[in-house]
Order: structure tokens, then sequence, then C-alpha cells
């Protein structure tokens, strides 16, 4: 209900990225993950948080689809930027008479960069695409893996009940972590914490039970929807997704 | 003592997935007054449950108890959820009531009321029942003495001898405390309100206060 997590959350559109089909998509997100990852380059990382800003640009999606992250969050990020800073490091810079190392802060920043820029990748895709429409888009790209004994109809069919739970997993957790503001004030904030979160593990193995009720109902080779013919919007995404897996991947400076 | 002022609710307000739960609810709730709400599903009785137990805060109007906003009033009011193992952090009967400094015999006696004997404290919430776990919950809620108390479908998994137990359980509640129920089966609810508000779409449509 408090959540204010948007995983996997489609907005309706018919911009070209609404219109290009999961399979194009996932395939460059795959091309800009492996990129980004073998070449984490501020050019790479740039390229990405582009992608991700046009994007959302492109497909109308408006400034209200990014997360807000939570304070406590952003608490721990601004600590640990602090001890990035404290750990020195090439390059320096003279800041009245003695020198600063930021070699630690740009290392951590870099991180932090690769890190969202993936995460906006995977929100960008959620955003645009239906999560119906990504087990089959799942179900075509690793049809090849299926021929050297991968079991695929297992992993499609966890993915599609991971889809169908994160909202509802996510949902259970806000709801456990404002029943624990309900508690007098005092004790320790430790136990209270490991409580919230053990309450939170017994609701999502519970789902997992659940879910794994329903695979055994269903069947694990149940039929996945057809995907639909190629179309123009693929071919621009693909393009124009080639030329900056491109970028992202050969880009000098990592 | 509970007073919403045009209250709104919209979820994921700002964003493209924003939905309206609550519209304008304006209504007044006495000090130890017993109300029904009611309606269709996904007419905002859940969300108006979350917004005074002081959860949320409504995103239009005001929210007040005892004259302080709602949200201050978060650890002296009861909530009941409708997924209960949720609110049950605790692994133990025994010990969900030492989370809330609940005294033990007043514990006791509020399982007793619920239908349970002593056996039942050292039991873990995970091997029981969803009707058990829902009385466990509320003989908490009822033992902390809340000035108020929010059940969300407190008779959803109970049976008949159970829910008269909880009819009489709240028949048993100080007359100061105030409980609203929020129900969508009115019959089997009546004995636990003697005021009656309607929602549908978010709106207030009948109060038969």
């Amino acid at each position: 209900m408090i959540s204010r997590l948007h995983l996997l959350r489609f907005v309706d559109g018919r911009s070209v990225l609404h219109r290009a089909g999961a399979r194009a998509k996932v395939l460059v997100l795959i091309g800009l993950v492996f990129g980004l990852s073998f070449n984490p380059s501020w050019i790479s990382v740039g390229a990405v948080w582009g992608t991700v800003v046009v994007g959302i640009v492109i497909g109308r999606l408006g400034a209200g689809v990014v997360p807000r992250p939570p304070k406590p969050l952003l608490a721990a990020i601004g600590i640990s930027l602090v001890f990035g800073l404290l750990s020195g490091g090439e390059p320096f810079v003279s800041v009245g008479s003695s020198d600063v190392g930021l070699g630690g802060i740009l290392l951590q920043l870099r991180l932090f960069g690769v890190t969202l820029g993936l995460l906006g990748l995977t929100l960008l895709l959620g955003w645009t695409t239906r999560s119906a429409d990504l087990p089959p888009a799942a179900s075509w790209i690793m049809a090849p893996l299926t021929r050297v004994g991968v079991p695929t109809g297992e992993v499609i069919a966890a993915l599609t009940l991971a889809v169908r739970a994160l909202p509802l997993v996510a949902d259970d957790f806000a709801t456990v972590a404002a029943m624990s503001r309900t508690e007098p004030k005092g004790g320790s904030q430790i136990d209270k914490g490991m409580m919230v979160l053990s309450t939170a593990a017994v609701a999502s193995v519970r789902r997992a039970s659940e879910f794994g009720q329903a695979i055994d109902g269903r069947g694990m080779d149940a039929p996945v929807a057809r995907h639909p013919r190629w179309n123009t919007a693929d071919l621009i995404v693909m393009i124009v997704g080639a030329m900056l897996v491109a970028v992202v991947a050969l880009a000098p400076g990592a | 003592m509970i007073e919403l002022q045009q209250v709104g609710y919209v979820h994921d307000d700002d964003s493209p997935w924003a939905s309206r739960a609550l519209d304008g609810i304006s209504l007044s709730i006495q000090r130890g007054e017993r109300v029904l709400v009611t309606g269709p599903n996904g007419s905002g009785k859940s969300t108006l449950a979350w917004v005074l137990a002081g959860h949320v805060a409504p995103t239009e109007g005001k929210a007040f108890i005892d004259g302080s906003p709602a949200t201050e009033s978060v650890t002296t009011t009861g909530l009941l959820l409708q997924h209960t193992r949720l609110q049950i952090l605790a692994p133990t009967v025994a010990a969900e009531a030492t989370r809330y400094n609940i005294d033990a015999d007043v514990h006791r006696r509020s399982l007793h009321a619920l239908g349970f004997d002593d056996s039942i404290l050292p039991r873990k919430i995970d091997e029981m029942s969803l009707g058990q776990q829902r009385r466990v919950a509320l003989a908490g809620l009822f033992a902390r003495n809340c000035p108020l108390l929010v059940l969300d479908e407190p008779l959803a998994g109970l049976d008949r001898k159970s829910v008269s137990q909880l009819h009489a359980a709240v028949d048993g509640l100080p007359p100061s405390t105030t409980v609203v129920t929020i129900t969508h089966d009115i019959e089997a609810s009546a004995p636990l309100g003697t005021r009656t508000i309607t929602l549908a779409d978010g709106r207030l449509v009948t109060d038969s206060g």
C-alpha cells in the first residue's frame, strides 16, 4: 500500500519504445549490461545514463517514474562517500596547505554510476514493456540454450512467477516496515530490525510456496505466449541499440 | 476525537501510476463510538483504515486524532491488517506481547476472551491457521488498551464460534475505546457497530450517524 517501488511497472504509451517488442529491447539491454560491466569507463557510464534520460523523454514517461530513494539509503550512500574520500589515492588536489586524494571517491562514484545506470536501463525496460511480454522474449532469446541441455522451461516459469511476485513482495515488505513503527519506543533497534527482516523473510517464503504450488498445478512446461512479428520499431531500437552498445563497449578511459 | 476534513488519498501521487483511493471525506467520530465502514471492493475502505490509524498521511485534506495529526498517534492506535501475518512480527504468541510491553495477565485474559487457553502462549505464529493468527493479533490489540482500534476485515477467516467470541470481546472493551471496523459483510459485523458509513469510489455516500 505505501510502497514507492515501481519495479517493472508499465506506463502506457505509443512511443517507439512502447511499440518495439520485448525481444529487441531485452537484446539491447543485455548488450549494454555486458558492455558496461566489461568497460565501466566514465564515457560508458555517461552513455548509459544518457540512454535512460533520452528513453524517458522519447517514451514520454515523465519525471514521476523515477523512484524516490528512501532517506536511510541516501544517508548510507553519503556516509560511504565520506569513507571513499578518506581513502585518498590519485589524483590529488590542493586544498589550502594539504593535498587531498580523490582516487577513492572517484572510484566509488563510478561504481554508483554503473549500478544506477544498470538499474535505470532495467527500469526503462519495465516502463515501456508489459511484464507479460518478458517471458516470451526470454524464451526466444534462450531458445538456443535448450539445445545444450539448459532447462529453459524451468527458468522461464521461475521468471514469469518472479515478475508477478515482485509487486506483492515489495508491498509485503512495506507493510511489515509500517507495522514495526507501531511498537513503543525504546528497546534494541537491532532486535527490532531483525524481527522485521525475519517476518519479511517468512512472508516471502510463503509467497514462494504459493508460487511453487502454482508451478505444480500448471506444470513447468506451460505454453508461453507467442511473440509478435518483428516491426519497424524493433528495427529502430536494434540499430540505435547496437550503436550504443558499441560506444559503451569500446569507449576509452576504463 | 477523530476529525477528517476533506481527506483525499492518491496512491503513487505524482507518478504515471497515480490512482485515487479517497476523495473529499469529511467526518467526525466521537470517543467510544463503534463505527462500521462498508462499501464494495476498491471503494477505499482499507486506505481509510490506514489514514485513521496514522500509517499514511492524507495526500489532500487533514486527519486529526484528539486535535493532532493522525500520524502522530501511530504507536497508540491499534490497526488490524487484512494480511494478519505481516503484523505479528514476533515468532511466538507470548513474544508478541513482549514486543508491546503488554502485561502477561492482561494478554492472557485477552487471549481467553477470544477462545484460546494458555497452551497457545508458546505456539509459533507460523504453525497457526489464518483464523488463529487473526485472533492472536486481535487479542494483542485488545490487550494494548489502545484508545482507537481500526479493524480491517476482522471476521475474515473466522468460524462462527470465533465471530461470536470477537463480538463479545469488543463488547467487553472499555466504553471509551473507539472501534472502527472495516467490513464488506455488514450483516455479520452488525454487532460491532452502532453507526454505519458507506464508501463508494473513494467517496462517503451514506453515514447513519
